[in-house]
């Protein structure tokens, strides 16, 4: 296979490369302007040959050109406007003036398999971001740039670190244990979005990013995001979680040189609030006669910074203590994001091959001292029209990136940083950690505490987390229609990446003072094929397609890593310059088939219906079980056509509903029971140690007990909506219900270990998820010089889990410390669990909710590991205003989140070392916790009335880590995600000019956090990466950044 | 050019028939193989997994159980916490999961292939079963009542029943008599030799240990039930009688094999023992009898005498740190010891419940202090002959005294012996309460700790999992 596959790559590739040359008789070039009723010129206005997928698109200006042959039909359409077909006569200029459609919003949208459809004849409702969306204010991470823009998805961000990942989930959760993460196709290619990681995900987590972060931004003509299981149903087994379709621009018209260039500066969007009165210390004391030392004492519970006492500080000089108001902003630097692109793009041969040619390089230094991501993106993307009947078209994209300095996250690692930096007293001048090692570069100077902390810099300066990516990928296919109304498309695939993760720890880093790095080889490659047949004719009033076809799809991936301890030479990270090596090695492969159709039938343009049929076999399931069968039926009906409702008010009606059934496969090997060589046994405080163990061998059967009668898993979507359009389709609502239910989920379910199995993989469970999802357009003013444009979009889901199987309480989808854990439990959303106060509890062993205990020095203290609350968000919802006068565009984003918990151990922290701001307040007032109450041993509580013994002991006891309840927060928040200022010269200004476009601009990224009771952190975190199911846990999370900075774009 | 445009339109027909055949590629099941594991292998490969992931919990995991036992004191961090019964919801789970899945999953896999493959390796199941119980032995002493009857075969029982104490001991002494009963047999059978890194596969050294584990299981149920005639059957048996006869894993200088509290040490605290103090219990006995030990266990503190700390306080500048000299790259994990057998004879000849009376006692006491102390010879902390003798001379004769002075003097040598064994020492004192134990400072307990709570994986997972168990509910052997 491997081998066909290659040589029909090279085959593909001498086909473009030879026909590219290729001239046709017969030609006659075509040119014109459109406008639009006012007589403004329609820029963007779509013109395709009919019959064809050649085309171009008017510029700015409303103008257009292309070549073509006399008797052929032009079809000019644009969203909003009645689509016009003209047919070529004798003349070289055909000019149009768009109507506005009262009757349809119509724009062709790319479905699954990359089907082009009318947005008219959908059943089911899709979201489509545009080219210019992700410019206003451009990110480097594509997934970013869609944040408060879109309904019915949840993208979270991972805080401040480069290159770390977002998590997007698409209408919410599927499954409780495995990928929730939807499957990305770019130009018809199934591409990767892994999330690799090395290590743990909580113990020093290092987050490498999820890799959909490859695709350029400005490479992107039009992104659409497949919800629902019925709009996805083609891709089978991959549909549940939802698609995200990404076409990339292709050339068009006369070649157009472009280059664009941002810049932007970056800033911490939230640092704690800090006190600055109080300094190192116990209980308002600070004595170094008494045996206190600065790297003991508590860091914010000493004296009265203004006593002006002295210390040691951590090199060993005499200090007077002195506040630092500034220590975290000092220590973080002012990042910078620098994108230059450059692209040319057009078409040759009167329009009958096209081509587009780009390059993107993008810089970003971050606000951590050393942090840094290099990208390099090129792609190409050309079409050629081979013969009357085929045509052709090969794209390609490279990329290349460089990440350095990816922060850790988590604790029990010397690497993570936040903890180190907030827990500073407030009396610490940054310097004194510099320089940060002896000259002999083994021995760490002024340490924060040689027994567990490393000094800030040593750790940003000599240990090293950096990851290095190089990634291809695209497709050739071939169009084939040999005669009228048939054709036949061919199209190869494939994506592959190789990535490098390297962190090491230097030697004399406390905690591994030996010195160690960890090495990780990813290699993954994805092959595609594709063969689809499409029948497509008119009988009378029907409209009919049919199409079938084939997917092959193979998925590969190899892991390799080492983990080196005990370095000789300092930085000399080599297998043979170490005391130990620990090598892991993996493997993973897996095939699907799938054999589809779909029909498509349209009766007199206001009812559709579409009936897709897909089967599967995944090379994953038993022998004999891996074939299964996922249909999907939706329907369009344009009630406001069919009724022949034509009324300036309302012009615009159609409700849609649709059912699919998809399900899943799962990983490779998990059918068969096997025995793995060990490299290292289990060593805790990082005691690891290797085998062979004197001169011996390991071996160790599976901690998973396989399954032999694996089914797959099974999800059953319902959806209706309604589009409604009034004034011209100048106000435009869109609404979404739907429903979805997943069985037989495949789990690696938490089994008792005295089984003698840590999981079991079976088949379990009913997760269900409803929700309602609302678009609302808006051109409140709309007038030749001025424009004002809303866009909001409004959306709930809630997930539930309505079955587990015997014996679960509490199904756990990712822990964290202390007993807190991301779970779920029978008729309940997914929730943090974790440790409560302790409360009295009544004659049946109740709860009282309301009466939290405290112990005989009037304290709290810890109680019951219980639910603590939903980590998803009651609804979320974006805004978007675009305000434009002549050249000038300001447009906005905003994105609200409502409700939903989130544990913060950064709050626990600073609240504990009393560096908080509010611990400051009323130091010496000895109060008495109120509505607290005192168990009397006997079953009774009599009410609290002892003070509390100092405030210290209060917080440290409040805020504990381990009592989870106290550091939960409503992570509700609003975030000024995008502003974008921006002035595009006109063709007049620009006339002695060489540029035929300019435009200029002011831009900024995450601007403010409004409307949270988060304290001291953005709420907008998580410890676990995208590639996990655990949210709504901060744990030493860097603080995101804001961005502000200017671009240029311009065109020659 | 028509001609190439024909000729690529045939291509493309080609491609399309190659794809249809593609598709029906039939080998999807047939890539499902991981080609970096085996269905089968030798059962010796899985016994090294089992013997030191098992000594990698009792070593470091569970290094707390020296606080527990009061002979260590944590002055700060994770060690404090531990000396304040703050167990860690990692730790527990590590060690209960540990011992349960990569140690006795594998043991049954073992016997599994022996069934399997060659059923005539009747010895290396006889390996296996005195291995499993010694394992069982150390669940039940931490954590009390376990799954045992039910446990390790999920195929019957996914959610294991806890069984009692009672009957996991009586269920590990039956597996010790089972392996003893292999093991003395003259079978045509292989014997797990290499792999094996506890004796290398001598017969007579597995049947001394089960006969020493079931001593040591016998005391404990002796406590509650009348066991003595067992007990008097184990006197002429084979039994742990010399420092080379003890089962330990020997850890070595080897890097990666090193002991892991030493690799604790050295990585954390560059070699110097920083948070590992001595508790005062054993401090102040041994201060009471002019132990020549007292140098080998600890440091001066600095006022060059020997202190200890009661767990849980604060303020360790007075107090003496645990000698290096026993967190050493090569310091075995002693499983069962020469000595622990002449206690626990002693034990049980003091007690009557064997023949002999005090007299026996004193001759097995006296073989118990001398093999303590002569098992520091040729190490780092060897006592001088001249310490040797002077502390030999100054012990009573247990005939002069009554029962319970006798049963003292052999509890607290038994004691101060598992210096560096806090599982032993610690199941000692809840057997025997011959030492006092403090009540930690600054925990909230209110009583010394007697097991470890059950995991949150097991007790999430496993509805049978006892509730309302506390680590300060007494275990089923107190009297």
């Amino acid at each position: 296979m491997k081998t066909n596959s290659r040589k029909l790559f090279i085959l593909f590739l001498a086909i473009q490369f030879v026909t590219i040359k290729f001239a046709f008789s017969q030609e006659k070039n075509i040119s014109g302007t459109v406008t639009d009723e006012e007589g403004i010129p329609a820029a963007g206005v779509n013109i395709i040959l009919k019959g064809t997928s050649l085309g171009t698109q008017t510029d700015f200006d409303g103008n257009y050109a292309l070549t073509t042959k006399q008797g052929e039909t032009l079809v000019f359409s644009y969203l909003g406007m009645k689509t016009q077909e003209k047919i070529i006569g004798s003349s070289s200029v055909i000019n149009i003036t768009m109507i506005s459609d009262t009757q349809a919003l119509d724009q062709v949208i790319v479905t699954a398999l990359g089907i082009e459809r009318s947005e008219k004849t959908l059943g089911y409702g899709v979201s489509t971001v545009k080219a210019e969306d992700f410019n206003v204010a451009r990110e480097t991470d594509v997934l970013q740039g869609l944040q408060g823009k879109i309904s019915g998805v949840q993208i979270t961000g991972q805080g401040g670190g480069l290159g770390s990942s977002t998590k997007i989930t698409i209408r919410g959760l599927t499954r409780i244990s495995g990928d929730n993460s939807p499957l990305w196709v770019v130009d018809g290619v199934q591409i990767s979005d892994n999330n690799d990681f090395s290590g743990s995900r909580i113990t020093g987590a290092i987050d490498y990013g999820n890799r959909a972060q490859d695709i350029n931004p400005d490479d992107i003509e039009s992104l659409t995001v497949l919800k629902g299981a019925s709009a996805a149903a083609l891709y089978g087994s991959r549909a549940s979680n939802g698609v995200i379709i990404v076409n990339t621009k292709k050339g068009k018209g006369k070649t157009v040189v472009s280059y664009s260039s941002v810049v932007r500066f970056d800033s911490p969007l939230r640092l704690p609030d800090f006190q600055n009165t109080y300094g190192p210390g116990g209980l308002g004391i600070y004595d170094e006669n008494n045996g206190d030392t600065i790297q003991e004492a508590s860091a914010g519970w000493g004296p009265a910074i203004s006593n002006g006492g002295t210390y040691t500080d951590y090199a060993g000089n005499s200090q007077t203590f002195k506040s630092n108001p500034d220590l975290q902003k000092d220590f973080y630097e002012l990042g910078s994001t620098i994108v230059q692109s450059f692209s040319i793009a057009g078409s040759s041969n009167k329009g009958l091959n096209d081509y587009r040619v780009s390059t993107s390089y993008s810089t970003q230094e971050g606000i951590l001292p050393g942090a840094s991501l290099d990208r390099l993106n090129i792609g190409l993307n050309s079409g050629a029209q081979l013969s009357d009947n085929l045509s052709s078209r090969f794209t390609m994209k490279y990329v290349n990136s460089s990440l350095e300095g990816a922060i850790a996250q988590g604790a029990n690692d010397p690497n993570v940083l936040t903890s180190i930096i907030n827990r500073l007293p407030r009396t610490t001048d940054l310097s004194v950690f510099k320089p940060w090692i002896a000259e002999n570069g083994e021995d760490q100077l002024a340490p924060v505490n040689a027994d567990g902390t490393n000094n800030p810099y040593w750790i940003v300066n000599e240990n090293q987390r950096t990851s290095d990516t190089e990634r291809f990928f695209g497709n050739i296919n071939l169009d084939f229609t040999p005669v009228k109304n048939l054709s036949l498309l061919g199209r190869v695939g494939y994506d592959t990446y190789n990535t490098k993760h390297f962190s090491n720890n230097h030697k004399g880093t406390i905690g591994r003072l030996d010195g160690e790095y960890r090495d990780n080889f990813i290699s993954r490659q994805e092959l595609t094929l594709d063969f689809l047949t499409t029948y497509d004719n008119t009988f009378g009033e029907f409209d009919v397609t049919l199409r079938g076809g084939t997917q092959w799809n193979q998925r590969t991936v190899e892991r390799s890593g080492n983990l080196a301890v005990g370095l000789t030479i300092p930085e000399l990270f080599d297998p043979g310059n170490v005391d130990s090596n620990s090598p892991t090695k993996s493997f993973s492969q897996k095939r699907i088939l799938g054999v589809f159709g779909d029909l498509t039938l349209t009766y007199k343009n206001w009812l559709s219906l579409n009936a897709t049929a897909r089967n599967d076999w995944s090379s994953t399931l038993p022998k004999g079980a891996n074939s299964y069968f996922y249909p999907s039926i939706a329907l369009s009906f344009i009630f406001s056509d069919a009724l022949g409702i034509e009324s300036n008010i309302f012009s615009y009606g159609k409700l849609r509903g649709n059912w699919a059934n998809v399900g899943s496969d799962t990983d490779p090997y998990e059918l068969d029971f096997l025995y793995t060589p060990q490299t290292g046994f289990a060593g805790q405080f990082n005691t690891r140690g290797t085998f062979p163990f004197d001169g011996q061998l390991a071996f160790s059967g599976p901690n998973t007990l396989p399954n032999v009668n694996l089914r797959p898993e099974n999800q059953t979507n319902y959806e209706v909506g309604i589009e409604l359009g009034f004034f011209k389709n100048r106000f435009t609502i869109d609404a979404t219900y739907y429903r979805n239910v997943t069985t037989d989920q495949i789990i690696d379910l938490l089994v008792p270990s005295s089984s003698g199995y840590s999981r079991s993989t079976v088949n379990l469970g009913k997760i269900s998820n409803k929700g309602f999802e609302l678009e609302v357009g808006a051109k409140i003013i709309r007038h030749k010089d001025f424009k004002w444009n809303l866009n909001y979009n409004f959306s709930t889901n809630e997930t539930i889990v309505d079955e587990f199987g015997q014996g679960i309480d509490v199904y756990t989808l990712a822990s964290s410390f202390g007993g807190l854990i991301v779970g779920a439990s029978e008729g309940e959303s997914i929730g943090l669990y974790g440790n409560r106060f302790a409360r009295a509890v009544d004659e049946d062993g109740n709860t009282i909710e309301d009466q939290i205990l405290v112990n005989s020095n009037g304290l709290r203290f810890e109680g019951e590991n219980e639910r603590l609350g939903d980590i998803f968000p009651d609804f979320t919802m974006g805004l978007t205003s675009v305000f434009s006068y002549k050249g000038w565009r300001l447009s906005t984003t905003f994105d609200w989140k409502e409700g939903g918990i989130m544990y913060s151990n950064t709050v626990s922290n600073l609240r504990v070392t009393g560096l908080a701001e509010e611990t400051a307040v009323d130091r010496e007032t000895l109060f008495v916790d109120p509505n607290t109450f005192i168990d009397n041993g006997d079953g009774t509580y009599s009410p609290n009335t002892t003070p509390i013994s100092s405030v210290q002991e209060y917080w440290s006891s409040f805020s504990a880590s381990r009592i989870h309840e106290s550091n939960v927060f409503d992570a509700t928040y609003i975030k000024w995600r995008e502003l974008g200022l921006s002035y595009t010269f006109n063709k007049e200004q620009l006339k002695k000019s060489p540029f035929t476009s300019l435009r200029l601009g002011l831009q900024g990224r995450n601007l403010a956090i409004f409307n949270t009771s988060v304290p001291h952190i953005d709420p907008e975190t998580n410890l676990f990466g995208a590639g996990s199911n655990g949210a709504g846990i901060e744990y030493n999370g860097l603080p995101s950044s804001k961005s502000i900075g200017f671009n240029v774009q311009v065109k020659f | 050019m028509k001609n190439i445009v024909l000729k690529i339109k045939y291509a493309f027909l080609l491609v399309l028939i190659m794809f249809s055949l593609n598709a029906c590629d039939s080998e999807l099941a047939d890539i499902n193989v991981n080609p970096l594991a085996a269905t089968s292998i030798p059962p010796d490969l899985l016994f090294p997994e089992v013997i030191v992931n098992f000594s990698s919990v009792r070593t470091i995991e569970f290094a707390g159980w020296n606080m527990h036992a009061q002979q260590w004191c944590g002055s700060g961090g994770t060690w404090r916490a531990r000396s304040r019964y703050i167990l860690g919801v990692p730790s527990l789970n590590n060690g209960w999961t540990g011992w349960y899945t990569t140690c006795l999953k594998n043991l049954s896999l073992v016997e599994l292939l022996v069934e399997t493959d060659k059923p005539q390796n009747q010895y290396i199941i006889g390996q296996s079963k005195i291995l499993e119980g010694f394992i069982y032995s150390n669940l039940t002493q931490v954590w009390g009542e376990i799954p045992f009857t039910e446990a390790v075969n999920p195929v019957l029982y996914p959610f294991p029943k806890y069984d009692s104490q009672e009957t996991v001991m009586e269920g590990i002494i039956t597996l010790m008599d089972e392996g003893v009963a292999i093991l003395e047999q003259d079978l045509d059978s292989d014997i797990i030799t290499d792999s094996d890194l506890i004796f290398k596969g001598d017969k007579q050294a597995w049947i001394r240990w089960a006969n020493s584990i079931k001593l040591k299981m016998l005391m404990f149920l002796a406590n509650k039930k009348d066991v003595s005639s067992r007990l008097q059957g184990l006197v002429s048996s084979p039994l742990i009688f010399t420092k080379n006869q003890e089962a330990k894993l020997a850890y070595s200088t080897t890097i990666g094999n090193e002991n892991q509290r030493w690799r604790f040490i050295q990585r954390f605290w560059g070699g110097n023992i920083n948070l590992w103090f001595a508790g005062k219990p054993l401090v102040d006995l041994m201060n009471n009898l002019n132990d020549p030990r007292l140098a080998t266990y600890f440091d001066l503190n600095r006022n060059n005498v020997y202190e200890g700390k009661v767990q849980g306080q604060n303020g360790f500048a007075n107090i003496s740190k645990i000698n290096v000299n026993n967190i050493l790259p090569d310091s075995p994990d002693r499983f069962s010891t020469a000595s622990e057998t002449y206690f626990l004879l002693a034990d049980a000849a003091a007690n009557g419940y064997i023949s002999g009376g005090l007299a026996q006692a004193n001759t097995w006491f006296i073989e118990g202090v001398q093999l303590a102390l002569d098992y520091f010879d040729g190490s780092l902390g060897e006592i001088s002959q001249t310490d040797k003798d002077t502390y030999m001379a100054s012990l009573p004769d247990l005939t002069t005294l009554t029962t319970a002075e006798a049963l003292d003097y052999i509890n607290d040598q038994h004691y101060i012996s598992l210096f560096g064994n806090g599982l032993e020492a610690w199941n000692l004192w809840k057997r025997t309460k011959s030492v006092d134990f403090d009540v930690p400072a600054n925990s909230g307990a209110v009583d010394v700790i007697r097991r470890y709570t059950y995991p949150t994986n097991e007790a999430g997972s496993n509805p049978n999992t006892p509730e309302g168990v506390t680590i300060e509910t007494p275990m089923w052997f107190e009297k």
